[in-house]
């Protein structure tokens, strides 16, 4: 899986590519932990790319949201598909984490977040 | 045998140290060989050369030599000669002084003309002379008038002719009126044979009488011959002990045939025979010119060949004494002392290749004595243990880099750092081995464990009316999906399936949290939602690392078939009718445990049909994929299980058979586990 990043008012939006399984979800939670480190704690994970995700991927984003939450920030998912919202869904995380449709309700979403 | 031999000889060849060998013997061979060749006409030209320059001073020398004895013999002969006339002229001189006293009487008339020719005749007659001389008068009618010897008183000697076939008696007469007299050899006839004189011939014109004292030339020609025989003896003297080369040799041999100083006699036997080898020998071309005082003339050169050996002759033909000088010298003995020198050569360049064969073949030995050293030890390498302390370097092998600084000694730097290393990755990996073992081991033993929290058999009351199938096939060791099923009362059984976030150890260690937080609930709760409030409150409390788990957790009522039941984010179960038809058992009652503290779970209830089953499975079975990379699906599984199955046994066999068939092989990637549970309708028919 690939990981791509840039700035956009005021947030980072990370966008994932490929399969997130077991085999490189420890790889995936190094790459946001130094994101995350760099007190980048205004996130916005583009899934528009991503096929497949296991559970030990959901770990990881739910590992992501409890980092943001804890330093007063904001994540936002987007352009997920349905199989993948199906996953979210069914294991009832589309309730903990904010799941939105495109990357500027994401945004939006983050900038109406108080800091 | 042989081929071993030569296969023995061909590695030889092949090994460094016989290519060193053979490139120095090769080398070696091409100079010997070349020197030879290039040398060897140049040595036989020139030593050939100086032996024939050798023969020709030699020749030369014998020229001169013979020409001074000849020049000497020819002095002698001179002086005896003039010895002869002077005593011939003496005695003539004597008479002709008598003969002219006699002449004096009669001019003084002391005594007629007639009486003083008679007395002086007289008186000649009785000359008392040395034994050959005879004196004798003859008048103008050459008729002997006196004579010593009184027989020829009275002949005539005009048919007398001298050496040069002159008319002696007119001749001499004539000559003598010159100068007074003159001196001649003439042959006298005697009554036996005729004998040669040399004569003084003197005029007493007085009378017109001619004097005549004559000796027999025998004398000289003795005097002479044995002069000539002297020479000879000193010819033969000087010459013959001359060796020319090694056999050669120098002759003369005169024109009638006579050898001076003959051949060798075992030339003479080669060539058979005496008269053979003078054929061959007088074969020696002549000179053309040559004049009679020229011994040095330029010799002849010609090449005989006599016995079947190749001969080289130089001649000179001495005119004066009608003699031919000839030196001869085998061939084969002129290129002998070439042919000595160029074998010299050739031995000592054979001794000296031999010598530096031996150096080589020691210094090769040098050479290669390092390279089998490390060629044994690296052949006896795979035996050592490595592990062992004792087990190292030998001190020989080691020492190569710093006793041989050449390539050789790089190659041992080489393979020694190679052995190095190869003891260090070997240690490094048996460590490892052992570690990993030692994991392996543990690994064994939780999965037992594992297993071992796992139920196995229903209560036997329960059994008659209740059909229970659960499976769990770990991907890894120990698996992160967990089962369970127990009675919470006398009627009453929960039963459970659920799935935690990754894999391996953490994941079988947040399961069997999860197990025991369930079987703990249990005990206190008997509502499905609140339980699982409670097992996700205990999970969410210390979780810094955000796993979860999916659970699905049901109670079955077994008299009235009523199942209560809460699914935590968990794929929902299927439920098979008796008929044959599959549905999901649809209804969600919160989130996956242990994310959100304090999460509310809802509980559903349905009510089982009797003979329907309830299948609950984790995703392991759904996202099982094939060798093209499809995933098994919900979809596909409804299908498979949209059909009658007499209980939960046939049913989940039914279903892992056909998951077997679907990925054909392929590594299963994620933990595959499934419950299935029936109620008997004998149970519930009779309420």
């Amino acid at each position: 899986m690939q990981v791509s990043s840039n700035e956009m008012e005021g947030a980072l939006l990370l966008h994932l590519a490929g399969q997130i399984n077991g085999n490189n979800a420890t790889s995936l939670e190094q790459n946001l932990k130094t994101h995350v480190d760099q007190t980048h704690y205004r996130i916005a994970l583009d899934f528009a790319e991503v096929d497949y995700i296991s559970s030990a991927g959901l770990r990881v984003v739910l590992w992501l949201a409890k980092q943001v939450q804890t330093h007063a920030g904001a994540l936002a998912l987007y352009g997920l598909r349905r199989n993948i919202l199906d996953i979210f869904e069914m294991c009832g995380f589309t309730d903990i984490l904010t799941i939105v449709e495109s990357q500027e309700d994401a945004l939006e979403k983050i900038r109406s977040t108080p800091a | 045998m042989m081929k071993n031999f030569l296969r023995g000889k061909i590695l030889a060849i092949r090994s460094l140290r016989g290519k060193i060998l053979l490139l120095l013997t090769g080398t070696a061979l091409m100079i010997t060989f070349g020197v030879a060749v290039l040398s060897e006409r140049g040595i036989t030209r020139t030593v050939s050369e100086r032996e024939r320059h050798a023969v020709h001073n030699i020749m030369r020398l014998a020229s001169l030599n013979v020409a001074a004895l000849w020049s000497a013999l020819l002095d002698d002969k001179i002086l005896t000669v003039r010895a002869e006339r002077a005593r011939l002229m003496e005695i003539g001189v004597l008479v002709r002084a008598i003969l002219e006293n006699h002449a004096q009487e009669a001019e003084t008339g002391f005594l007629t003309r007639e009486q003083a020719q008679t007395v002086a005749r007289d008186w000649v007659n009785r000359l008392p002379l040395e034994n050959q001389i005879r004196v004798l008068i003859y008048d103008r009618d050459n008729r002997i008038l006196s004579s010593t010897d009184p027989g020829r008183i009275g002949k005539d000697i005009s048919g007398l002719q001298d050496f040069k076939g002159r008319p002696l008696a007119n001749t001499m007469r004539e000559e003598s009126l010159g100068v007074g007299h003159s001196f001649a050899i003439y042959a006298e006839e005697t009554a036996r044979d005729s004998e040669a004189r040399f004569a003084y011939f003197g005029d007493f014109g007085v009378w017109g009488w001619t004097l005549v004292v004559s000796d027999s030339a025998r004398t000289i020609t003795r005097q002479i011959a044995s002069q000539k025989a002297e020479m000879e003896a000193k010819i033969h003297e000087i010459l013959s002990p001359l060796v020319l080369t090694r056999s050669g040799f120098l002759f003369i041999l005169t024109d009638d045939g006579r050898f001076i100083i003959p051949p060798p006699r075992d030339f003479l036997e080669k060539a058979g025979g005496e008269e053979r080898a003078r054929d061959v020998l007088r074969a020696a071309p002549r000179e053309p010119s040559g004049a009679e005082d020229a011994p040095d003339s330029s010799p002849r050169v010609f090449r005989p060949t006599v016995g079947g050996e190749s001969w080289r002759a130089e001649s000179t033909y001495f005119r004066p004494l009608a003699w031919t000088l000839t030196a001869m010298v085998s061939e084969a003995d002129i290129s002998l002392p070439a042919r000595q020198l160029v074998n010299q050569q050739a031995a000592l360049s054979a001794l000296i290749l031999c010598l530096s064969l031996l150096c080589a073949f020691f210094f090769a030995a040098r050479i290669v004595r390092p390279l089998t050293q490390l060629t044994r030890y690296a052949r006896a390498l795979p035996e050592q243990d490595f592990l062992s302390p004792e087990s190292g370097v030998p001190g020989h092998i080691a020492d190569l880099p710093d006793r041989s600084r050449d390539e050789i000694g790089l190659l041992a730097a080489a393979f020694l750092f190679m052995d190095q290393r190869l003891r260090e990755n070997i240690r490094l990996l048996v460590r490892e081995t052992v570690a990993r073992e030692r994991i392996e081991s543990e690994l064994d033993i939780a999965r037992s464990i594992q297993l071992g929290l796992l139920p196995t058999l229903l209560p036997a009351s329960f059994a008659a009316f209740l059909s229970l199938e659960a499976r769990m096939l770990p991907a890894r060791e120990v698996g992160g999906d967990l089962y369970d099923y127990f009675m919470i009362s006398e009627r009453e059984l929960c039963v459970v399936i659920g799935d935690v976030s990754g894999k391996g150890v953490p994941a079988a260690l947040f399961m069997a949290i999860s197990r025991t937080l369930v079987r703990s609930a249990a005990r206190d709760e008997t509502d499905p939602g609140r339980m699982m409030r409670m097992i996700n409150n205990q999970l969410a409390e210390n979780n810094p690392n955000l796993m979860f788990v999916t659970l699905f957790l049901a109670i079955l009522d077994c008299d009235n078939g009523e199942l209560r039941y809460v699914n935590a984010g968990h794929p929902p179960p299927i439920l098979i009718t008796k008929d044959g038809a599959a549905r999901r058992l649809e209804g969600r009652g919160g989130p996956a445990c242990g994310v959100l503290e304090n999460a509310s779970y809802r509980a559903s209830s349905v009510r089982l049909a009797p003979g329907e089953i309830l299948l609950g499975y984790t995703d392991g079975i759904t996202e099982a994929v094939n060798g093209e990379g499809e995933q098994y699906g919900e979809a596909r599984l409804l299908e498979n299980m949209g059909h009658p199955a007499r209980n939960a046994q046939e049913a989940a066999v039914c279903l892992l058979a056909d998951i077997e068939a679907f990925t054909a092989g392929t590594e299963p990637f994620d933990d595959i586990t499934l419950i299935a549970v029936q109620l008997s309708s004998s149970r519930l028919e009779p309420t």
